[in-house]
């Protein structure tokens, strides 16, 4: 039974998240999190091949406790296992130390076939983290796929260019990395999170578990550093109403664009 | 200055027998940080056949030196040859400042490049300035772009991948010179993941768009008279992320963070809530003109002109209205 590991991320939806113009530090308070939206494809894109192929899914993350729920709304959703790594010594990593961490984890997760990413985070948005846990595990990579399939025990794959795609195929094992969007990620099962509330015991592994030094994880084993965070500034427009009936309102719309039609 | 880390080098990624716009962006940036702190700019080339015709094409656009890598595995791109190729390509001439245009391919390539040789990599950077001898600083884009974060590496060579559409491509200059080196990597890995099939593909590039409108999942259902709107006007037609993963659109002409980005002089924005993720490949326009049903869209503050109203009756008005006039 081929093995599939999800990693995946817990993120801050972007919308609710600002600057303290103050001491120019996120404000975290009141801001939701959500698995990563990427991430849920990826999970879903596991349990369709459990569903058809019969494989286990596990999932994992490398992030502080409050990520402990969304794990297990994970195994709701139908994954069988779920891993959360989580110590202090993790904080503050770049995707170079967080991939390190993540391949470290999967090393001792052990047997595996197929490892599934997010195509990027919605957060960091950085894609980098799937071809470096790839190359720390000396794996192939497949990233931005959109479809998988499992032939003759090779995995055939989609990936997705700018003005390309290309259909892959390799043997196990292999890490791909899911397209955004690119399936509709199912609820979680009732009478499985009863059961997962009831029952399941998430396992959540130190800095010890992994026999990794403070040197090589967090912000110690980090190769790039943030200097400073600045706002955008996204939205400072006019923000004129435009009312009236519909057909006051295209008129309006026209004489506003009228200097840009092209003939 | 740390002499043992020179030259900014620029990843020049090949479509089929031609260097990419995005690499050529790369490229005109490049050359500015470079001058700025008095360094030379050098192109990494890979492919099958002969790339001197490509290479001179570089030297045009801002190269100095022009790294040509010719071997069979690298026809295409490929994740585990190209890497390889690369690194040892790294170790060997310890450039100071690598930039990656962070097309898929290139982010593909440099998060396994970063872990291979550990070193610091900023991603999808709308922003990058020299400071002192030669540090790159880096803006990267957070929640979809709504934050930036002035990243630096701590590892040399440092490292970024830079977003296709922010930085404009320079003047090529015929007469400028450069010199173009063949280089012998030696033997490369096989790729370990066979191509089934490639399909290239061209659609309309509306990064360069004057004016455009852009439908979202508001008009779903009448797509088409957004598009036909588009065309009666002569705008590009432009569309919010889950209309293309719907299918509805072709994937090379969504607006966003991960899409396009576009700077218009004028965008009409219809039936799109204003996420963040889809704002930032927008916030360039000159002016937005955006038609919303809820007056509690975001959308309706990231614009200029800002209608609360139903877009599947605006919208066939104007058209009427446009028609009209066209009489
Ligand atoms: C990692 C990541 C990357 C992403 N990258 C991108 C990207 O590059 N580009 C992108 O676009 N998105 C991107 N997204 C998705 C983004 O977060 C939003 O989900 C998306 O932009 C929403 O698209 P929308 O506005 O068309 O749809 P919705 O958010 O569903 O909004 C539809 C809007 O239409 C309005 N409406 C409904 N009926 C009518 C009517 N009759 N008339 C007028 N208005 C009406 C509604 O009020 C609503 O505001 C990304 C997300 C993630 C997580
Ligand atoms: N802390 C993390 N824990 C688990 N998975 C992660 C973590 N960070 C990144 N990933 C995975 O890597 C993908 C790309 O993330 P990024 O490179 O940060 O954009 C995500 O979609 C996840 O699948």
């Amino acid at each position: 039974m081929m093995h599939i590991i999800v990693c995946m991320k817990v993120t801050p939806k972007s919308e609710q998240v600002r600057l303290d113009p103050n001491t120019k530090t996120i404000i975290r308070e009141g801001v939701e999190n959500e698995i990563n939206p990427a991430d849920k494809n990826a999970l879903e894109a596991a349990l369709q091949l459990k569903d058809k192929h019969g494989c286990k899914v596990t999932v994992l993350g490398m992030g502080p406790p409050v990520w402990e729920p969304y794990m297990k709304l994970a195994v709701s959703m139908g994954a069988d296992d779920a891993i959360l790594v989580s110590d202090k010594a993790f904080a503050g990593a770049d995707t170079l130390a967080t991939s390190r961490t993540l391949a470290t984890a999967i090393k001792k997760i052990g047997e595996y076939h197929l490892i599934l990413c997010g195509e990027e985070s919605s957060d960091a948005g950085t894609g980098h983290v799937p071809p470096s846990i790839a190359e720390f595990l000396n794996i192939p990579q497949i990233t931005f796929v959109n479809h998988i399939e499992i032939i003759d025990g090779k995995i055939r794959a989609r990936r997705v260019l700018e003005g390309a795609y290309e259909v892959l195929e390799c043997t196990p094992p292999v890490l791909l990395s899911i397209e955004y969007g690119c399936n509709t990620p199912r609820f979680p099962d009732f009478r499985r999170k009863r059961w997962v509330d009831r029952e399941f015991k998430l396992k959540v592994w130190s800095i010890r578990d992994l026999e990794l030094n403070e040197e090589e994880v967090g912000l110690k084993g980090s190769r790039s550093i943030v200097e400073e965070l600045r706002e955008m500034g996204l939205g400072e427009r006019a923000r004129q109403k435009i009312t009236g009936t519909e057909d006051e309102i295209a008129a309006q719309i026209l004489n506003i664009i009228r200097p840009y039609i092209k003939k | 200055m740390n002499l043992e880390y020179k030259n900014v080098w620029v990843f020049l990624e090949r479509r089929r027998e031609e260097i990419i716009e995005s690499s050529l962006e790369v490229l005109g940036k490049a050359r500015e940080l470079a001058d700025k702190y008095g360094d030379k700019v050098a192109g990494v080339l890979m492919g099958a056949g002969n790339l001197d015709k490509l290479a001179e094409t570089a030297i045009t656009y801002g190269a100095d030196i022009v790294y040509t890598i010719q071997d069979d595995v690298l026809q295409d791109y490929s994740t585990i040859p190209y890497s390889e190729a690369l690194s040892r390509m790294i170790i060997r001439y310890k450039p100071n400042i690598i930039l990656y245009p962070a097309t898929r391919n290139g982010r593909d390539l440099a998060g396994r490049v970063s872990a291979k040789l550990n070193l610091g990599l900023s991603a999808n950077t709308v922003w990058l300035d020299i400071v002192g001898d030669g540090v790159l600083l880096a803006g990267v884009p957070g929640f979809g772009g709504g934050i930036m974060a002035v990243t630096k590496c701590l590892t040399k060579p440092q490292m970024a991948t830079v977003r296709p559409g922010v930085f404009p491509k320079p003047q090529p200059n015929p007469t400028r010179t450069g010199r173009i080196e063949r280089i012998d990597v030696g033997k490369l890995p096989e790729p370990q993941v066979k191509t089934i099939e490639r399909v290239f593909y061209t659609v309309e590039d509306i990064s360069k768009a004057e004016a455009i409108v852009i439908a979202g999942m508001g008009i779903r259902e009448n797509i088409e008279a957004v598009k036909k709107l588009a065309e009666k006007l002569n705008w590009a037609f432009g569309a919010t992320r889950p209309l293309s993963d719907e299918g509805l659109v072709p994937r090379d002409i969504f607006v966003g963070a991960t899409g396009k980005t576009v700077r218009p002089k004028i965008a009409l924005i219809v039936g799109a809530s204003g996420a963040a993720h889809f704002i930032s490949g927008v916030a360039g326009a000159e002016k937005i003109i955006s038609i919303n049903i809820d007056p509690e869209a975001p959308i309706h503050s990231y614009s200029d002109y800002s209608i609360v109203g139903d877009a599947y009756k605006i919208i066939p008005k104007l058209l009427e209205k446009l028609e009209a006039e066209a009489k």
